[in-house]
């Protein structure tokens, strides 16, 4: 019945909308800051609630809105914990250098686990049409990508750790010459897992877009994504790096033979703000390819999702927000999230006949509540809708 | 009786159903082209409204329904209830109510940063053992090994000669610590136990004992009063809550933080400065060392300061302020030998 409808009615393609008011925003968040700061941090589990449901329920498409129902009790509980565990993890790397490796060896394998956790809760306390979504990724999965491309830089890093405890207890040698050796290894290291990002990100960041998203269930449609490295390669990791590689450059230029020219304060201010802008342009280049590269790709049950946002007009909202963010002694922040939401929302679309096609997954949902949509150690995994 | 437009889901499909509703006899009507139902208002769940976002009500059987924001629709909703007005979103939502409940916010905000966490650290900091704030300072001076001091380039028999002096006064349970710096020039310190550092700077500005004494003397007063160890415990407190107040806000916020916190310390630091100024005068007074040795003491270390060039950030407040603070206390008779 339901397909014959579908095939009369014609795909066409449904943006967001973005409902959301700087002047709202910025009652939500000046209550919620200082009811955190009042009550010492305890409402900052209602608060993060609170803004997750303005910019879900501002979000509208095709006459419908998204909502958050997350409890803000369990996001509590779980910051509770990881605050605690933090607190133990920083007091204890201070009295025995043990605990500072045993502490990173521990998030290291802890670090998919929190991951899938996070996005099960995330994903599965959102919905639209009164529909769920639900992440149905496989620990055995997330696990296995992340020992294969995070193995490598963990062992290097460790390598620096234990380096960093050469302590200089034979007071004969002199410290400089220690110091020497430790900055050249320890910089040696730093190269090392710098080169291997550069090449492994590729294939990390494509296997895990790939996991993350053909495990994203929108009732029992399922969305499903197609990458490779090269694309990968090609989209993000190559406009970023050039924008590095330039920065590194033009500052460069300050150590120069022309350094001792007369044209010597207009040098040094080009070459301190050229690769300071170059750089933060390589960062803002390479969140956004990330965020691009993945909404180019993803489908629901089929139907294509599409972002159409252009660099320059998100460089410059990006570069104005930060500015006057910094400008303003934080101020103006609510302002400026406003702003980059809304053109992000109001780019983004998918394309379909209509939303009858949706059912919800009862079972599914039934038996996750208890479990996964309960339970979350919210670090922070901003991998939103 | 007016009827509200809203949007109608029902648990199995994301098709929405446009229906009216009406609120009667503590009852939830609904209408639509297709079906009437109702519901009685203790049964419907309506989510806390928030600006720029539709009014929810959840029915049972896990039925959705999303209403355009209306204050009537709202209140006769939460007829039944209450307390409703009482809400966090009446406060974001009217002027007056927000203007009142964030004028009490920062007023308690502030009370919360210059007076509860001040005190609670002070509190804290008198229960911590002493044998805990060895093992700090032990960190601590082996971090400041690491980064900023150097081995003393005193003799031996000076640095003896005045531990002598000091037992001789009978101050023996603290444990003096010499360092040379270059960074940072004539300066004494406490830990938070029973360490005290005393840059070689210092001890050759000074010369005299009696002088050295007297910021030694100052020095015991801030471990004394658990000065160090309160700050510790005080920042602590302010990291944690910016970091639980940054994880939500964060970006431009942190800026804010970073100043916040200094500008919070200097304040601090000012007043336990000036504290431990008359403490030492105090104890000058008891071991029969004349006052004046700290004022001169402050006076050369000034000397000191303005001679090589001093940040803006420093935490010793005006140095004219503490010998005043010292001359209206004590009377100060005879001269420092």
């Amino acid at each position: 019945m339901q397909t014959t409808d579908e095939d009369i009615q014609e795909k066409q393609w449904h943006f967001g909308k973005f409902h959301g008011r700087a002047s709202s925003y910025y009652r939500i968040w000046t209550v919620n800051t200082l009811l955190t700061i009042a009550t010492l941090g305890i409402y900052s589990a209602w608060a993060k609630v609170r803004t997750l449901k303005f910019f879900y329920g501002t979000t509208e498409l095709n006459g419908a809105r998204f909502d958050f129902h997350g409890d803000p009790l369990s996001i509590l509980k779980g910051r509770l914990i990881a605050i605690v565990l933090l607190g133990l993890y920083l007091f204890g790397s201070k009295i025995h250098p043990l605990v500072g490796i045993i502490g990173t060896l521990a998030v290291f394998c802890l670090m998919p686990w929190i991951f899938v956790k996070s996005q099960k809760f995330k994903l599965g306390n959102t919905s639209y049409r009164n529909i769920r979504f639900s992440f149905r990724g496989s620990m055995k999965e997330a696990y296995g990508i992340w020992f294969k491309y995070a193995t490598f830089p963990l062992l290097i890093s460790l390598a620096g750790i234990g380096a960093s405890f050469i302590s200089t207890e034979d007071q004969t040698i002199v410290a400089s010459e220690i110091l020497n050796k430790r900055g050249v290894f320890s910089i040696g290291l730093l190269l090392i897992n710098g080169v291997y990002l550069l090449f492994a990100f590729s294939f990390f960041f494509s296997n895990v877009i790939n996991y993350m998203f053909n495990n994203i269930y929108f009732g029992k449609s399922k969305a499903s994504i197609q990458s490779s490295p090269k694309e990968v390669a090609k989209e993000i990791v190559f406009p970023s790096s050039m924008r590095f590689i330039l920065a590194l450059a033009s500052g460069f230029l300050l150590f120069s033979r022309f350094a001792t020219d007369l044209d010597m304060v207009l040098l040094i201010l080009f070459s301190t703000f050229a690769p300071l802008f170059l750089v933060y342009s390589g960062i803002v280049r390479l969140s956004y390819g990330m965020m691009n590269f993945a909404w180019h790709r993803i489908k629901l049950n089929g139907h294509k999702i599409q972002t159409n946002l252009k660099f320059s007009h998100f460089f410059i909202i990006e570069i104005t927000n930060s500015i006057s963010t910094i400008l303003s002694l934080g101020l103006a922040y609510p302002w400026a999230v406003v702003r980059k939401k809304s053109y992000i929302v109001n780019n983004r679309g998918i394309e379909l006949a209509g939303f009858e096609q949706f059912t919800s997954d009862l079972e599914h949902q039934e038996s996750a509540i208890g479990e996964e949509v309960s339970e979350t150690y919210d670090l922070g995994f901003e991998v939103g809708l | 009786m007016r009827e509200f437009p809203a949007q109608y889901f029902d648990k199995e499909s994301a098709q929405g159903r446009p229906v009216s509703l009406s609120i009667k006899d503590d009852q939830l009507h609904i209408k639509s082209e297709l079906f009437q139902k109702s519901y009685l208002l203790s049964e419907c769940k309506v989510q806390e409204p928030l600006l720029d976002t539709p009014l929810i009500v959840e029915l049972p059987d896990k039925i959705r329904l999303e209403c355009l924001y209306d204050e009537e629709l709202l209140n006769l909703l939460n007829s039944h209830k209450r307390f409703a007005h009482l809400s966090i979103f009446q406060f974001e939502s009217k002027m007056k109510y927000f203007i009142v409940g964030t004028s009490t916010l920062l007023f308690l905000s502030y009370l919360v940063l210059y007076f509860v966490i001040p005190a609670a650290s002070e509190t804290i900091a008198d229960y911590v053992p002493k044998s805990y704030a060895e093992k700090i300072d032990h960190l601590i001076l082996k971090n400041l090994d690491r980064h900023f001091l150097n081995e003393s380039k005193l003799s031996e028999k000076r640095k003896q000669e005045y531990r002598k002096h000091l037992k001789n006064l009978g101050i023996e349970s603290y444990r003096i610590a010499f360092r040379s710096s270059e960074k940072i020039k004539g300066n004494a310190f406490a830990l938070s136990g029973s360490t005290i550092i005393l840059t070689d700077e210092l001890v050759k500005e000074l010369k005299n004992d009696s002088l050295i004494t007297a910021i030694v003397f100052h020095e015991i007063a801030h471990l004394e009063k658990r000065h160090v160890m309160e700050q510790i415990i005080r920042d602590s407190f302010l990291t944690a809550l910016a970091i639980v107040v940054v994880g939500d806000a964060s970006a431009g916020t942190e800026m804010f933080t970073e100043l916040s916190f200094v500008l919070l310390s200097r304040n601090f630091m000012r007043e336990k400065e000036i504290e431990a100024d008359l403490y030492a005068a105090n104890l000058l007074r008891k071991k029969s060392i004349p006052v004046s040795c700290i004022v001169e003491s402050l006076r050369k270390l000034q000397e000191i300061s303005t001679k090589s060039s001093d940040s803006f950030f420093s935490t010793h407040p005006e140095f004219k302020e503490r010998i005043d603070q010292i001359q209206k206390t004590f009377s100060i008779t005879e001269k420092c030998v």
